[in-house]
């Protein structure tokens, strides 16, 4: 339980007045997400502890450097869990690491990203001034929401002291089936059953065969898997998915990550193919990295991130209006570029 | 969630069934799979009987599930029928403080010299106090705007927000000071030149400028301190 609030703040106002980059630092485990950046460590992980967790308001607030892990445990003692479902690289991942890197897990396309559960965040900006934004109540809507815009910016609009989160009850019951079809056949049929009030939490495609998860009251998820069919399967195969240690992530020096709409066409570069979130995200395993895989996914209105392999770019070119924009919204809060310069896309 | 004042006006305009003598009503409804249901609504009764509910009442039939809203649904309407004007207010506190608030809020309503109707979203701590005037009294209006921007900075001060969801444009724009400070407010006039450089979508609306926080607070001293001590006042 340490406020380094003061300590991060004059180390802030002394790199924006020197011009020095600083490289936000919590534990380390997701750096290899995004562009390396050339800078002064800024170190968060210290900066720690949960600052409020009141199960009965279903909100959970704790400074930036606060493990992940220790945040969840503290959540299942209450019965209660992250929704987004965020994936863990590692034992040291902090609650700041999760929130600016914005990844959210298979629960995703079923109750929301991680980024709907940000409520409010406590910021420094390039001056080295504290700033609130959101709060800690579900609904609010004074002000922009800027607390929005931290989630998924890597550390390139602030420094994040402190975040709030929505949490939610765990479900009573959870079963995990599998189906043996093709990965367009699995697609459509799950996306028919999501135009349905069924409990589901889970469709991953492992490029061979449909595995769906299921989660809610006891008659419901029994009614779900009666109907269903499927073949019964361990419950341990969706923190795989999550922290993608699942075989199919596996075993490639490239890994592709590709968002894209649900009705989409699947991508047919080579590699192996899987596809998570009800088939709103494909994962492709390949061995080269080819750059066909950005145009493509532009043309289907998606966008395309290398999770492994990287050389340079990391994230889906952006259009020149969009980055000009990007570009001029970081000015607003980092105006001297401080905070993790290029760690996103060169010249921001 | 409905106070007295409110499920009174309601019960006598839509005929819902509420007990008229209860200092509140709570409206709590379930959905999903029939089994699951069943095992939900056993647990919220005995919630709230044990948290002191002087009855809890089960709608039988989907009949009876749509007129125990219908007095919710038509709370505002109820409450223009027992006062002249309202004026409702839109403020969001986490709901441990809502005991404490709902107090406070009749002890501010006393000293304003105005009756409140509290009908809300109870599961998501949004009220909606609904202050009764009559705008053909002189000075009525005026009160009643004073007292809705104490109950949002009520909000406020227990960790709550001005708005839960009908926002900030004009109206309600004083109290956006006293949510955010001036860096706050400087850091949103910044993000909204990033989109609009010329300051040509809605100028003055949403984000307070500073000359106006400090007119907005220059009656109010809070712990002997003045607000924006470093302007210059004349």
């Amino acid at each position: 339980m340490t406020d380094l609030t003061a300590q991060l703040a004059d180390q802030v106002r002394a790199a924006t007045a020197a011009a020095t980059p600083l490289r936000i630092e919590g534990g380390g485990t997701r750096a290899w997400y995004g562009r390396p950046v050339d800078g002064q460590p800024l170190k968060l992980a210290d900066h720690k502890g949960v600052i409020d967790y009141d199960p009965s308001e279903l909100v959970i607030t704790a400074r930036a450097g606060t493990p992940m892990a220790e945040i969840e445990t503290l959540l299942a003692e209450h019965h209660q869990m992250l929704c987004f479902e965020p994936p863990s690289f590692g034992a040291a991942g902090t609650l700041g690491g999760a929130v600016a890197t914005g990844l959210s897990g298979p629960r995703r396309p079923f109750t929301g990203a991680l980024r709907d559960y940000v409520l409010g965040v406590r910021v420094l900006d390039g001056q080295g001034e504290a700033l609130r934004f959101g709060g800690t109540v579900f609904k609010n809507v004074a002000g922009f929401d800027a607390f929005r815009l931290m989630a998924g910016a890597q550390g390139s609009l602030g420094v994040l002291l402190d975040v709030s989160l929505r949490v939610f009850p765990r479900p009573r019951v959870e079963r995990s089936l599998a189906f043996d079809l093709s990965r367009d056949a699995g697609r459509d049929w799950i996306i028919e059953q999501m135009r349905r009030p069924l409990p589901l939490s889970g469709a991953f495609h492992d490029g061979h065969r449909l595995h769906v998860r299921l989660s809610g009251g006891e008659a419901a998820v029994a009614s779900a898997a009666a109907e269903f069919g499927g073949e019964d399967e361990a419950l341990d195969l969706w923190p795989q998915v999550r922290d993608l240690t699942h075989p199919a992530f596996q075993g490639s020096p490239v890994l592709w990550r590709i968002a894209l709409p649900q009705t989409a066409p699947l991508p047919e570069f080579d590699g192996r193919l899987a596809w998570d979130w009800a088939g709103g995200v494909a994962w492709l395993a390949a061995d080269e990295i080819d750059p066909q895989v950005w145009t493509w996914a532009a043309r289907m209105d998606g966008h395309a991130t290398l999770f492994r392999g990287a050389k340079g770019q990391v994230f889906q070119p952006l259009a020149s209006p969009i980055l000009k924009l990007h570009q001029r919204i970081k000015a607003a809060l980092d105006p001297a570029s401080v905070f993790n310069p290029g760690r996103m896309y060169e010249g921001l | 969630m409905m106070d007295g004042p409110a499920l009174r006006a309601a019960e006598d305009f839509a005929h819902a069934g509420y007990p008229k003598s209860a200092a509140a009503i709570l409206l709590c409804e379930l959905d999903g799979a029939a089994h699951d249901v069943e095992e939900e609504i056993a647990r919220v009764t005995a919630l709230l009987t044990t948290s002191g509910a002087s009855e809890v009442r089960l709608a039988r039939d989907e009949d009876e599930r749509k007129r125990f809203w219908a007095g919710r649904k038509g709370a505002f309407p109820a409450v223009g029928r027992i006062a002249p004007d309202y004026y409702c207010i839109d403020g969001t506190i986490p709901r441990r403080s809502l005991p404490k608030v709902l107090t406070e809020i009749g002890r501010l309503a006393e000293s304003h010299g105005l009756g409140v109707a509290n009908v809300f979203h109870a599961g998501d701590g949004n009220l909606h106090p609904l202050i009764l005037y009559d705008a053909g009294k002189p000075g009525d209006m005026e009160a009643a705007e004073a007292l809705g921007g104490a109950i949002l900075e009520l909000c406020v001060e227990v960790g709550g927000a001005i708005t839960g969801e009908h926002g900030v444009g004009r109206e309600k724009i004083n109290q956006m000071c006293s949510q955010f400070s001036d860096a706050e407010r400087e850091a949103f006039f910044a993000l909204k030149r990033a989109f609009d450089p010329k300051g040509l979508l809605n100028p003055g609306k949403t984000i307070p400028t500073l000359a106006r926080c400090a007119e907005y607070g220059h009656m109010h001293v809070h712990a002997g301190q003045v607000s924006h001590p470093h302007l210059e006042r004349f």
